[in-house]
């Protein structure tokens, strides 16, 4: 879907990597065997992040099986098995999904949208009828947005809010009595993340199109047309302070949230996530002329054989120092 | 930012509001005059008098307040955010209607507080813009950029420090690989079992 809360491949641990890689399939064969296998393509990394953190939080059982793949059809890959929380996440995706595609037919009513909109629509469908909640706080948010966006004199932080509030109403719903103040500030913060950085990420498209943009917005009061004949490099140029101080401050308040939380599964794994992915959206959009493409954030996270023997050694190297430090300090 | 006048008045911190009035109006028609003494000592006179002059004026405005009940009424603002009632806060903040240096200030915590950092900055910024002698207000706003609107600061110093102990981040280490070991198990059975 977006596709901006993603661990730094790089940094990742083989089993890391694997665990991370069980869950994304996991939400995909979920979306695939309850609501269809169009809807497979609503699968996203960041929902990856919601499942992995929810599962944890919430203590859930995580079991394992080993199938085969559509995108992979050669290889048997280890995933999650369905469980109530996976099959949350999926309807989750699909919904945010949905409505997404909605929005961008508002946007540029083009075709193309339309036409995938229609091939949604079943599965929509069937996530709302087994989630009725999360299509109705899904809803809420996208018309409180739509109310605040007509306002012309606006702070980007009212405007973030209804996004933020989204994910964290989502994450109570699903953690239920698990729930937290820390984790609460964490996925509201999460929430408005993804966001401003996807409004970062579609400056220079929104700048080209004249369609709505939440930075282009506030930082003109409601008279977006001054930045009409400016490049995005030319915005940030005048503006970046601001922009980046945005950013920076609601990943800084996602760190300090997740920092004050109790892990017990995947830790390493979402600390990756939180403490250097986050940060590494945020510079590689920030140095793109345009849009980030969707392939190139895929690519980013598929992990070559190379890739796989470099991770063994460092680990088997740090395993040996970790030893080494062992016996010093006996 | 609380007022030196007392030191430099050589009062007690207790000392009355008259006092402090006679105090100031006679050290400040003596340094008057001293300053127009040649060399030193009329340098250091001229320097004293700036220096009372300025704490003066920061200890008028701070009574100021007093007598206008702000201060009173930032107090509560002050007991209900640190009490986490951060609306009750607000709507006491929203019905003051003298909006001076102090108010943006609780204002900008009241936003901190909600995790609605740019407009902190914001209201910080027009704090110093309205008193901009507060140091109060300008040590916020340089703590806000330099952590908390920092891409560069160090991630293990957000949130709960106690946890970073040694012995907390090895026994969470130990805990973090858990599901990945749990995987490891599972794909080692599974494939033995093939």
């Amino acid at each position: 879907m977006f596709g901006y809360v993603l661990p730094v491949q790089e940094k990742l641990k083989n089993q890391e990597y694997a665990l991370y890689n069980a869950f994304y399939c996991g939400i995909c064969l979920d979306i695939k065997d309850r609501l269809g296998e169009f809807a497979r393509l609503a699968t996203g990394f960041d929902m990856t992040f919601f499942a992995i953190l929810l599962s944890d939080i919430t203590a859930q059982n995580v079991e394992f099986r080993v199938c085969k793949c559509i995108g992979n059809p050669l290889h048997k890959k280890s995933v999650v098995c369905r469980n109530t929380l996976m099959d949350t996440v999926a309807d989750i995706s699909v919904i945010l999904a949905y409505y997404k595609i909605q929005d961008d037919i508002q946007d540029n009513e083009s075709i193309k949208s339309k036409f995938v909109a229609k091939l949604f629509r079943k599965a929509y469908i069937k996530a709302r009828t087994s989630s009725p909640q999360v299509d109705l706080l899904i809803r809420q948010s996208l018309q409180n947005l739509e109310n605040l966006q007509k306002d012309n004199d606006i702070s980007i932080d009212r405007l973030s809010h209804p996004f933020g509030e989204l994910i964290k109403q989502l994450t109570i719903l699903v953690a239920g009595d698990k729930t937290s103040d820390n984790l609460e500030r964490l996925c509201y913060n999460i929430g408005k993340f993804v966001y401003l950085i996807d409004a970062l990420d579609d400056l220079s498209e929104d700048i080209k199109k004249g369609t709505f943009n939440a930075f282009l917005h506030t930082l003109s009061s409601g008279c977006p047309e001054i930045f009409d004949k400016m490049t995005k490099s030319q915005v940030l140029d005048k503006h970046g302070t601001e922009i980046e101080f945005a950013i920076n401050s609601t990943i800084n308040m996602c760190i300090s949230g997740f920092n004050s939380l109790d892990f017990s599964q995947s830790y390493s794994l979402l600390k990756n996530i939180i403490h250097l992915g986050l940060r590494k959206k945020l510079s590689q959009i920030l140095s793109s002329k345009g849009k980030l493409k969707k392939s190139q954030t895929s690519r980013d996270m598929r992990r070559t054989k190379a890739q796989f023997r470099d991770s063994e050694k460092i680990q088997n190297s740090q395993s040996v120092s970790t030893i080494d430090e062992a016996t010093t300090v006996d | 930012m609380e007022s030196n006048i007392y030191k430099l008045l050589g009062l007690p911190n207790t000392a009355m509001p008259e006092e402090v009035e006679n105090a100031y109006t006679f050290e400040n028609a003596k340094l008057s005059e001293e300053r127009f003494k040649s060399g030193i000592e009329g340098n250091e006179a001229a320097r004293k008098l700036n220096d009372l002059n300025i704490e003066y004026r920061m200890y008028k405005d701070n009574q100021n307040q007093k007598q206008q009940g702000g201060n009173t009424g930032f107090e509560e603002v002050d007991r209900l955010i640190k009490s986490d009632n951060i609306d009750a806060a607000q709507s006491l903040l929203d019905g003051m209607m003298d909006r001076n240096g102090e108010w943006h200030y609780m204002q900008s915590i009241i936003f901190y507080k909600r995790d609605w950092i740019s407009e902190c900055r914001k209201h910080l910024n027009m704090a110093i813009n309205l008193d901009p002698t507060n140091q109060k207000y300008k040590n916020a706003l340089d703590k806000l950029d330099q952590v908390v609107g920092n891409g560069q600061a160090n991630a293990q110093n957000f949130g709960s420090q106690a946890r970073y102990s040694n012995n907390q981040s090895d026994y969470r280490r130990g805990q973090t690989d858990q599901l990945c070991n749990c995987l490891l198990c599972y794909c080692i059975l599974s494939s033995c079992c093939r």
